[in-house]
């Protein structure tokens, strides 16, 4: 049995279901010591804030008492409300459309940027107040990042080096061999794809706390995104790395996260883990003989209801595998069929775009 | 430490082409070019050649330089959010520090050990050196670095840092030259003369006033160095870029309404000078009282100035009068002057029975200077009435100094400013001169090689010094007349060392009815020359007072 426990449909069928476990990590995998999702949600206390005008003192103190690794809360222009924790050892993924704010979230996380009022918080530290003492323990890797492109791969191992007292040659090397990079070879000569690389090498050699990756898969193709995602899924199941990245690539994002932040228009509007995710979204389908009413008002965990001849479709955001299908049966007492079918990442944030989108 | 030298080596290593052929430049330029190269090339095209290609290489070092040094910070730029180093342990003090080692260590201090050399090798003593260096490279090569280091810390990116480099640039030039022409129209007289720039100067000059020059160099130093440590402690880029704006504005404020003469050098001479100013007696002689109307409301009153006393071997350079004449109790008129009004002194002697062959130097003696300036009203009210004139008459001394230097070629002689080289002694053969008084070839042109300082801050050039072909034998002497070029010299370059191609013509061709002897390699065998150094010894100020002085005396 899936996860879920309920009827699947025919589309939309999760890689797992395929006996596809690649790039797949389970909760227990993750987090051994909590082994129930609702459980990651009490002890963390992850929460979705959309401030207007900032936030109170008590939500301030009460973000900081709660972060591990990474804290966002500022409400500016750019990002009008962000507000989220990065949990220690987790693959946390921001995602959102193009222009969301991701990049600008995480430039402000290392200090690019400086929030125009609130304030982002990093290995405990303001992102405004990062220092040398901070930057050893991160690793940044961005699509716009500009690498000293006159050094050869090794050259810029060497400059790195002296930065950073847990630099690991070994781990480099090995680094070295694992990305398939060639040490002697120029940078500026390096495709796309083997400058993220690159700078990627240059990021994990000291085995950073936390790894920032901003939309590391633009430009690369199928292969490299393949052997990257796999190189990082190694790496941080070893080393416990906490990563934070941004990304529109949802497929890719699929793989890798255990937790998801999804920010529309500098608002983060969702922020959980992907496994709760999947556990509380649905897409029902209601087979009916006739024409019946939807329920008015609709209920609120309901999205894009939509009638198609003798069908109604819509997304459930607080599925229950026991509860949901008995409050269908009552609301649609002639209904042939309940189909309530898994949905992969990518079908519950078009479905949570497409209903911003209608919101606004 | 070990990081801001870990990276020290990274930008070194980064920009180790452009390094290597500035270097190649500067060895080249400095110590091959001006160490003498000049020496072995007697003809005028071989020296023009050579001064064209030392000015280009000096331009092409100039513009390396800038080159190095925008791409040294942006090789780690502080505008955008794109560069390496933002997400890297390492500080932006450390950041900062690496770039200025690089800065003095890569470039400000092999300029300055290479000019020194050169210095050295020219003649020029230690202690010349030392004073010259100490004040003027670090404030040269500071005023060319920090203008496109402040651009390219502003910048992201070359092409960026191009566009607003030829952007500002432009600006300032336009908004400069907007002020000085609003001035040139529209400001007062005295305003104007300050203000002018003459036709053929631009774009030497910035301001004829030497002490604005300064003030703003040192405003444009100071200034930008301070948004450069802010933007690399901050990186604010609206703030720095704003402040840099300011700066730029004031220094063109500076440029053109600076007054206050910083340059001015202390009333002094030196302690056992044979010089007195008490000894000294200035005179006026009313006797042609002319009038000048420079400008529309201001009269300049003119009279004949003179300076007693003053002994032979020195004279003196009126550089400024400021004068008053009390009319009564409450009217009083004043004015200043205060740029080089005439010369002083005797003419240069040669010892009694010299028989001087052609003409002597142009003499120097009383001079109508201008004594007073008033207005056209004031003129007119007080024209008859008597008043008390007194003047505070500011002067410049010299002292000349003579020495004799070996009548061979090839011979080099120390002096007090430099080295002298004697290049070549030729028949005055094919002159203007000597086709016009259809004569044969009448005496000797003397080519020297004369190296001395040029010191910008004071505002000096190389000290002037004339020649005089003496035979003793004879007891005549011939007086030179100087025909110099300054090999290296002139804009853009702005090197210390002047190197003067000198030819001196010794001839009576075109004195009419000459009745001397013939200029001859026999009359030259017994000859010597004396060189004749005219070295500024120091400033002092001599007070004028007049009873009764009536503006119009006729």
């Amino acid at each position: 049995m899936p996860p879920g426990g309920a009827t699947f449909g025919e589309n939309s069928v999760p890689p797992w279901t395929r006996g596809d476990f690649r790039g797949f990590r389970t909760l227990e995998q993750t987090h051994p010591a909590l082994r129930n999702p609702r459980e990651v949600f009490s002890r963390l206390h992850l929460r979705v804030t959309f401030p207007e005008r900032g936030l109170s003192k008590e939500t301030h103190e009460r973000h900081h008492r709660d972060s591990r690794t990474v804290q966002i809360i500022w409400p500016k222009a750019g990002c009008a409300g962000v507000t989220l924790s990065v949990p220690e050892g987790s693959i946390f993924a921001l995602i959102g459309p193009n222009g969301a704010g991701k990049t600008t979230t995480i430039k402000t996380l290392v200090n690019i940027l400086e929030p125009s009022s609130g304030e982002a918080t990093v290995l405990g530290t303001r992102s405004t107040k990062l220092g040398p003492a901070q930057f050893e323990q991160i690793g940044y890797v961005s699509e716009n990042q500009e690498l000293p492109d006159w050094m050869t791969v090794r050259q810029l191992l060497a400059y790195c080096k002296p930065m950073y007292p847990n630099w690991d040659d070994a781990f480099a090397e090995s680094l070295l061999r694992q990305l398939d990079l060639e040490p002697q070879q120029r940078i500026k000569s390096l495709s796309r794809g083997m400058k993220v690389k690159a700078a990627l090498l240059s990021s994990l050699a000291f085995h950073p706390r936390l790894l920032i990756l901003d939309e590391p898969f633009a430009g690369l193709d199928a292969l490299v995104r393949e052997e990257f995602i796999r190189g990082i899924l190694e790496l941080t199941g070893q080393d416990r790395w906490t990563v934070l990245m941004a990304s529109h690539e949802i497929d890719e994002v699929e793989r890798l996260a255990d937790w998801i932040g999804i920010l529309n228009k500098g608002h983060l509007e969702l922020c959980e883990s992907v496994l709760s995710l999947q556990v509380r979204f649905r897409q029902i389908e209601v087979r009916v003989n006739e024409e019946v009413a939807w329920p008015s008002p609709l209920p609120a965990s309901w999205l894009l209801a939509e009638r198609a001849a003798q069908r109604l479709q819509f997304v459930e955001t607080q599925y229950d595998p026991g509860e949901n299908e008995k409050a269908l049966r009552q609301m649609f007492p002639m209904s042939q069929q309940v189909l309530a079918t898994p949905m992969s990442l990518k079908s519950i944030f078009l479905a949570l775009a497409r209903t911003y989108r209608l919101a606004a | 430490m070990s990081l801001i030298l870990h990276h020290l080596k990274k930008d070194i290593r980064c920009l180790r082409l452009l390094l290597l052929l500035w270097f190649i430049l500067l060895l080249v330029n400095s110590l091959v070019m001006r160490s003498g190269l000049d020496r072995l090339i007697l003809s005028d095209e071989g020296t023009e050649i050579l001064a064209a290609a030392y000015v280009l290489l000096y331009v092409l070092q100039q513009i390396l330089q800038i080159v190095i040094v925008c791409q040294l910070v942006q090789a780690d730029a502080l505008a955008g959010t794109t560069a390496f180093w933002l997400t890297r342990p390492i500080s932006r003090k450390q950041l900062m520090l690496s770039k200025s080692l690089f800065v003095l260590l890569i470039l400000v201090l092999p300029s300055l050990i290479v000019e020194g050399i050169v210095l050295q090798i020219n003649g020029i003593s230690i202690s010349q050196t030392l004073s010259v260096l100490l004040q003027e490279i670090i404030l040269q090569s500071a005023f060319i670095l920090v203008p496109p280091m402040l651009v390219a810390v502003l910048t992201p990116s070359l092409a960026r840092l191009v566009v607003t480099g030829v952007a500002s640039t432009t600006a300032f030039f336009l908004i400069h030259y907007a002020v000085v022409a609003s001035v040139l129209s529209f400001g007062t007289a005295s305003r104007r003369r300050m203000n002018a720039v003459f036709p053929g100067q631009w774009p030497t000059i910035l301001s004829t006033k030497p002490s604005a020059m300064v003030v703003s160099a040192i405003l444009t130093v100071g200034l930008g160095g301070m948004v450069i440590i802010y933007q690399y402690l901050n990186r604010r880029i609206r703030n720095s870029g704003a402040a840099a704006v300011l700066g730029m504005c004031l220094v063109i404020t500076t440029l053109n309404f600076w007054s206050w003469d910083v340059l001015k050098p202390k009333d002094s001479l030196p302690a056992r000078s044979e010089l007195i100013p008490e000894s000294l007696k200035p005179v006026v002689r009313r006797e042609g009282t002319t009038f000048m109307r420079g400008d529309a409301d201001k009269l300049t009153i003119l009279e004949q100035f003179e300076l007693q006393g003053v002994p032979s071997n020195f004279f003196l350079v009126l550089t400024g009068l400021q004068a008053t004449l009390r009319l009564s109790a409450e009217k009083v008129a004043s004015s200043a002057f205060d740029y080089p009004l005439w010369f002083f002194g005797e003419e240069f002697q040669l010892e009694k029975g010299v028989r001087v062959l052609n003409e002597p130097w142009p003499g120097i003696g009383p001079r109508a200077i201008p004594l007073l300036s008033v207005d056209a009203e004031t003129f007119q009210d007080y024209k008859d009435t008597p008043g008390t004139y007194t003047a505070e008459a500011r002067l410049a001394a010299y002292q000349r100094l003579s020495t004799t230097v070996p009548l061979k070629t090839g011979s080099r002689h120390k002096s007090n400013s430099g080295e002298i080289t004697l290049l070549g002694i030729v028949p005055n053969q094919g002159t203007f001169l000597t086709a016009i008084s259809n004569s044969r070839g009448d005496g000797f042109i003397v080519t020297l090689r004369e190296a001395g300082v040029r010191q910008w801050l004071l505002g000096t050039s190389l000290t002037g010094a004339s020649y005089i072909l003496r035979n003793r034998d004879r007891n005549e002497a011939l007086f030179g007349r100087l025909q110099g070029k300054d090999l290296f010299g002139g804009f853009p370059t702005l090197h210390r060392l002047v190197v003067n191609r000198s030819s001196i013509y010794f001839t009576t061709a075109g004195i009419a009815n000459y009745q001397g002897p013939v200029m001859d390699e026999e009359w030259l065998e017994q000859a010597e020359l004396i060189r004749v150094e005219s070295r500024f010894i120091g400033h002092f100020s001599k007070s004028v007072h007049i009873e009764s002085f009536v503006m119009k005396t006729r």
